[in-house]
């Protein structure tokens, strides 16, 4: 088996980084739509278009473009070497890509409401 | 450091065979009468702790038996309210933290190694001890119960309900300590399982070939390490808020209560899927046997493991929905519970689809996959019902809400547990169940189920609240509630069918052959039941189904044809190989038998009925016996003779890991400090959070921190960790002159470090009674001061192994080990002192 390094698309790592990011990401939106609530309440008139919601929603479209750049770069990355990859390093890769695709995807979802709902209701 | 340990011979002869059989016996072998408490083999705690979550599975089911009769007619109050609390509170506690994580813990801890290809597990003692803290915290928290002085506030323990303004006896404390203590078993299986699955599967077993259990019970292991921890804090917070008065969740005191219900939830929800994966990982074991191919979508079910594992972690806020959080970050949680629903429809879909392309056979444990298919979807149906906020919101606190749980919990884990138990059983004992009685088991158990959770939904539409004690005729609930009652009895009638099933099997039960359900996986090539040692010899594995490729396997392994198949050395050896590729690289010598488990545990639980009598100077004489008892257990380790007597290893194979710099315990402890950093992480959101959101939070006038103090302290901690990893370093290219007094002056530091330590907290000027703030910062130096002493014992400890040769060029293992630790107490000294010292200074504070 070829060795590994931390930023290979075939190392173990890669298996829970990009849904680690997505925790970190749900947290901070948590956190900030709970903290900002608390230290400025208010702008229910506006609906969903108030400052706290475009930069959850800016936020969001970051983290989902990281996640997606993730994938693609680690699958190209990975594509280049297929040939020398023993078949667990291609199991890592085509898994790992794919929970980047997830994280993504949850991503999206769980951000979702920040384009309908006003944040202090 | 190769020697006269060849590989034998292959030799077919039964004498031959006999003879290795009693060699094994004499190194694994276990005792009996009262040195039957010394056993740390994983088949035998493995099986006591489920025999043990059995016993306590039974009790809870009395305690639910006892409700449901006190509620089968309107009006009745022969229960009388305090004992009716203490009952459903017990009955939640008992089930949630006596039954469903031990009792799955122990059946994970008895077939990992089998199903891995290896012997034990990697750290067998601590198995041993976590079994202890497990029996003697639940029959600390049961005695309660005998004693009328049982937790009468929910099994989530609600503050201020909890607090001591409103609970003002013991019966709260109860739960905290015994919990706390049970909880130890449950964090140190999750850490042992991790390590044993990633470093010790057998030669070739690859992350792709490894049984789709192991991946089940990786990632509910790792949960343990990240979920457990913010209960543990929680519960630590809210004890020391009884006994103490340092406030935490009072709120004129700069408090918050809802603080203790993130922290409850934060391990709360996630628990619901720690105990729902490994009984899925059951059903991904059993399905394909009895389908009689392999599963379809291997890759796809790990997927959905991986990401349930995961999004689990972002539901906790759907319980606390109607406590007023704005509705922006109530949808965030509501559409994360309904998300994860769809890796746990990936993972029906997959059985679905492997009994449609197979050729299934119906024997009883596929009964109870059937019963579980179909409750348990019918359970998380109604989840996604309850992640929707307004209908949330209309049925909070009524029997709905009890009716979906036990859909989940009892569809979930129990009805894949017991086809596990079926499916196992000849393993266990080597014998078959009754056909007649398992099947009557299974209905019985199914409609009764069914009859006494249906309806209750009903019962909740209809507006009934959870935990009321007795009602009144007349409101529509008389009916259903009889009827959830009668079947109740039922489903109890069907759990004693089972369980005289699984006793008289033992005496009657036909004698089952090698492999009797024709299975893929390792487990069936050990005898059965199985040996202390499992495999005379180690097999390679190159497929996902090594007994499906080679049925002749398990003859082959008894014969010793294959590796480690010597025990002349006096050692408990198994593989130590690659995470990811499965490649051997050390060979892992594991301790045997010991005092030390059970001992150490039972002082723990002296210092916790300590705790419980307010006898705080007798409990901390305990805690210190506890701890020098804990340290003489770690001094037989590595090098020392009673660890491994001779460290010679057989022509061909690797050297011992206690010879290496990456052996388990590097790994052990790096998920341990996982788990405390998840401590930490909780801590740390309690202060941002007491600062941020608490209601009436309060910096006090007069309240200052000795920072410069602190500062040194930090820098100390810091420069300590930076010698001890040069030391290392110089120990890795092979130097070790000087060795014990580098260690010397690097322990030196960390006392020096400790008392700076103590001059901070006695130079700041802190009122930890009078608000949350001064509480939380004293609870902070009390978490640095304690794991930075640990440092300067570790390092000490280190120095007097180098000293009488444990420790050296030769067995560099263990300052590898010790200075992982220095590094995380470095860096939570700098994030505690960033968080405390300067954070305020940007928001207002001090």
């Amino acid at each position: 088996m070829q060795e590994y390094s931390l930023r290979s698309p075939y190392h173990p790592v890669q298996l829970v980084l990009g849904l680690s990011i997505w925790a970190v990401w749900f947290v901070i939106i948590y956190a900030g739509v709970s903290v900002a609530c608390e230290q400025r309440p208010g702008g229910l008139q506006q609906g969903s278009l108030t400052s706290v919601n475009l930069v959850l929603m800016a936020f969001t479209m970051l983290t989902c473009g990281l996640l997606l750049f993730m994938a693609h770069h680690n699958w190209r990355r990975a594509r280049r070497m297929w040939r020398a990859l023993s078949p667990t390093q291609r199991f890592i890769v085509r898994l790992s890509v794919a929970l980047d695709l997830v994280a993504a995807l949850v991503t999206l979802a769980v951000g979702l409401p920040a384009v309908v709902l006003p944040p202090c209701l | 450091m190769n020697g006269e340990y060849g590989r034998p011979a292959l030799d077919p002869a039964r004498g031959d065979a006999g003879r290795r059989h009693d060699e094994f016996n004499r190194v694994w072998g276990n005792p009996r009468g009262l040195r039957a408490l010394t056993i740390v083999n994983h088949t035998t705690v493995g099986r006591n702790f489920m025999l043990a979550g059995g016993v306590f599975f039974l009790l809870g089911g009395l305690m639910a038996m006892l409700i449901r009769t006190q509620l089968a007619l309107p009006g009745q109050d022969w229960l009388p309210p305090d004992i009716y609390n203490q009952l459903f509170t017990m009955h939640g506690t008992v089930m949630m933290f006596l039954f469903a994580v031990p009792v799955l813990e122990g059946l994970a801890m008895y077939l990992i190694p089998k199903m891995i290809g290896a012997r034990d597990l990697v750290f067998p003692r601590l198995s041993a001890f976590g079994f202890w803290c497990y029996i003697f915290g639940g029959t600390i928290l049961l005695a309660s119960l005998a004693l009328g002085i049982a937790p009468d506030t929910g099994w989530f323990m609600y503050t201020p309900l909890s607090g001591a303004e409103h609970t003002p006896g013991p019966n709260a404390d109860f739960w905290l300590i015994g919990i706390t203590f049970v909880e130890i078993s449950a964090v140190s299986a999750g850490v042992e399982l991790v390590v044993s699955i990633m470093r010790t599967r057998t030669r070739g077993m690859t992350l792709q070939t490894m049984p789709l259990f192991a991946w089940y019970i990786l990632a509910m292991a790792l949960m343990i390490v990240f979920g457990f921890p913010p209960l543990i804090l929680g519960s630590i917070l809210l004890e020391l808020e009884r006994a103490a008065g340092l406030p935490f969740f009072d709120v004129a005191r700069g408090g918050d209560p809802v603080l203790w219900q993130h922290l409850f939830w934060l391990f709360g929800h996630p628990e619901v899927y720690i105990i729902f994966l490994p009984a899925a990982g059951i059903v991904s074991t059993l399905l394909p046997v009895f389908a009689r191919r392999p599963i379809v979508g291997y890759r796809w079910v790990v997927l959905s493991v991986i990401t349930t594992a995961f999004i689990s972690f972002g539901l906790w806020v759907h319980h606390m929905f109607t406590i007023g959080i704005p509705q922006l970050a109530q949808a965030f949680f509501s559409m994360a519970s309904m998300l994860v629903a769809i890796p746990t429809g990936v993972q029906i879909f997959s059985w679905l689809a492997t009994l449609w392309t197979g050729r299934p056979v119906f024997h009883v444990p596929m009964l109870w996959i059937t019963g579980f298919l179909v409750i348990f979807i019918a359970g998380g149906l109604t989840g996604v019902m309850l992640a929707l906020v307004p209908f949330n919101w209309q049925v909070h606190d009524t029997h709905f809400v009890v009716a979906h749980m036990h859909y989940v919990l009892v569809g979930g884990m129990l009805f894949p547990l017991v086809a596990g138990l079926y499916y196992w059983l000849p393993h266990f004992t080597g014998r078959m169940p009754s056909r007649t009685l398992s099947r009557w088991g299974f209905w019985l158990t199914f409609g009764g189920f069914n009859l006494t959770f249906l309806v209750m939904h009903l019962t909740g539409l209809l507006g009934m609240p959870r935990r009321v004690y007795t009602y009144e005729t007349g409101l529509g609930w008389d009916w259903p509630n009889l009827v959830s009652s009668v079947g109740s009895f039922v489903m109890a009638a069907g759990v004693a069918v089972v369980l005289l099933d699984l006793l008289i099997h033992g005496l009657y039960g036909r004698r089952a052959g090698i492999n009797p359900w024709q299975a893929d996986t390792l487990e069936w090539a050990t005898a059965t039941p199985p040996s202390p040692y499992n495999f005379m010899s180690l097999p390679p594995v190159s497929s996902r189904h090594p007994l499906w490729d080679d049925p002749s396997l398990p003859e082959a392994i008894a014969e010793g044809r294959y590796a480690l198949a010597v025990a002349n050395h006096g050692r408990r050896e198994t593989w130590g190989s690659d995470p990811v590729s499965g490649r051997v690289r050390e060979v892992v010598h594991l301790p045997g038998n010991a005092w030390w488990p059970f001992v150490s545990a039972l002082v723990l639980a002296v210092m916790c009925i300590g705790l419980l009598s307010k006898q705080y100077l007798f409990a901390a004489l305990a805690a210190g016996v506890s701890l020098v008892l804990l340290l003489r257990w770690s001094w037989e380790n590595g090098a020392h003779p009673n660890a491994a007597p001779d460290a010679r290893t057989a022509e061909g194979d690797p050297p011992l890991h206690s010879r290496t710099f990456d052996g388990p315990g590097l790994w052990g402890m790096v998920v341990t400090l996982l788990a405390d950093g998840a401590l930490y992480m909780a801590l740390l959101f309690g202060w941002f959070y007491l600062w941020t959101v608490a209601p009436q939070w309060q910096l006090p006038a007069d309240s200052r921190v000795d920072w410069p103090l602190w500062l040194l302290a930090s820098a100390l901690m810091v420069g300590g960790w930076w010698l001890f990893r040069r030391r290392v370093q110089r120990l890795r290219d092979g130097e070790d002159e000087g060795l014990e007094r580098a260690l010397w002056l690097i322990a030196a530091i960390g006392l020096v470090q400790c008392v700076t330590l103590v001059a901070t907290w006695h130079g700041s000027v802190l009122a930890p009674r009078a608000t949350s703030h001064d509480a939380v910062i004293t609870v902070f130096l009390l978490y640095l001061l304690l794991h930075c002493a640990l440092a300067t014992v570790m390092t000490t400890l280190q120095a007097l192994r180098v000293r009488s040769g444990y420790v050296g060029r030769l067995a560099p293992y263990e300052p590898a080990v010790v200075e992982y630790w220095w590094a995380y107490c470095a860096l939570v000294c700098g994030v505690t002192f960033a968080a405390v010292v300067l954070w305020p200074l940007g928001w207002g504070g001090v």
